[in-house]
């Protein structure tokens, strides 16, 4: 009797013991393991330091082994967590994206007007130094002048 | 030439190239900031020598020079004036930060060229005028000198060490993206010299509107 009393209180400390547990290492592979293991273990500043060693899927892996030893309403609050974060994330690359474009149409901007106004300044130039035509001579009413005069002089003959 | 050079390196800087591990997107940016920083230093090194050699031979064709030179990398600093800032906010938290030895030496030098660029719109006689901006360009060449250096000298806090040549393992690694960079730089090369050209014809008509 007392045996099955005791397994009565046994079997759900069986089942609630690993959630409450801290988040045990061995369910991750080998590899990743002492790595893990090294960054839980290090000051605060070095572990942020090496957030970036990881890669996308040892993140996923480890984030994965970690929500399974929780229960399901701390696997909720993860959720809002990750939320919070993503949101954080996507506003942060709008915002920079945003300033990306900024930069990019700026330089062209300033680069593009100052290549403008020299223009207009070339045009401008180009305007008040071209060359006045020369005034057309004054037309003399006079009488045709002789065929004789007009006629080209051959080689050969000498002016006198 | 150069405007489609530009669009081609554009479209590699903001589209092809991977992002950067760090920034993000945002480090985008770099294709644009340095190489225009790179074309107005160039342009610069080109103001003062001609200016020195205007003092030597006393001939106003190279001031001529000289002034197309500064006008064009004016133009350019302040692409580089504006552009950074627009960096600065996402990456630093602020538009700018006075304690930084480069920054502050970069606007000094903008503000030294803009002083030259005054000065000779206000000088009437060309040659009093030429004397001035000549001995003004080596000083502010002085000042790009510490712009260039200041991150050695003074150890930075906000702007890293040089991107391009440095220890293995930092910087551009992705030969991509020294590909972008590369490109950009040449494309704003090729715009610079078109309009310095245009600038230095702009002179050189008014120098003879003047005699």
């Amino acid at each position: 009797m007392l045996k099955k009393i005791l397994l009565y209180f046994a079997m759900p400390l069986v089942v609630v013991l690993p959630l409450v547990a801290e988040f045990d290492t061995d369910e991750l592979p080998a590899t990743l393991r002492p790595r893990v293991e090294k960054f839980l273990e290090a000051e605060t500043a070095e572990a942020r330091s090496t957030l970036a060693q990881f890669s996308d899927a040892e993140l996923e892996k480890i984030s994965q082994a970690f929500k399974k030893s929780h229960s399901t309403s701390e696997q909720r609050l993860f959720w809002l967590s990750e939320e919070f974060y993503r949101r954080n994330a996507e506003r942060v690359a709008q915002e920079r994206i945003y300033y990306l474009y900024a930069a990019v149409l700026a330089a062209v901007a300033v680069l593009l007007i100052f290549a403008i106004f020299t223009y207009r300044r070339a045009r401008q130039l180009a305007k008040s130094t071209a060359p006045v035509p020369p005034p057309a001579p004054p037309q003399e009413i006079s009488q045709p002048a002789k065929k004789s005069q007009q006629k080209p002089q051959r080689r050969g003959t000498k002016r006198r | 030439m150069a405007f489609v050079a530009i669009a081609v390196s554009t479209y590699a800087a903001l589209l092809a190239v991977p992002a950067d591990a760090v920034q993000g997107n945002v480090q985008r940016i770099f294709y644009f900031h340095v190489p225009l920083a790179w074309v107005s230093f160039l342009a610069f090194i080109g103001g003062t020598v001609s200016g020195v050699l205007y003092l030597i031979t006393r001939n106003l064709a190279h001031d001529v020079r000289a002034v197309a030179f500064v006008k064009t990398g004016w133009a350019f600093t302040s692409t580089v004036l504006v552009t950074g800032p627009l960096w600065a906010r996402p990456v630093w938290g602020v538009f700018w930060n006075w304690g930084d030895e480069r920054l502050l030496s970069f606007f000094v030098m903008w503000l030294l060229y803009s002083a030259y660029l005054l000065l000779r719109a206000t000088i009437a006689d060309r040659q009093k005028a030429a004397r001035i901006g000549a001995v003004l360009s080596i000083l502010a060449l002085a000042n790009a000198v510490l712009v260039v250096t200041a991150i050695y000298i003074w150890k930075t806090v906000s702007h890293p060490g040089p991107v391009l040549f440095r220890a293995e393992g930092t910087g551009l690694a992705n030969p991509a993206m020294r590909l972008a960079f590369w490109s950009m730089f040449c494309s704003f090369m090729l715009l610079f010299i078109v309009i310095f050209l245009a600038q230095l014809t702009l002179e050189e008509v008014e120098v003879k509107d003047h005699a």
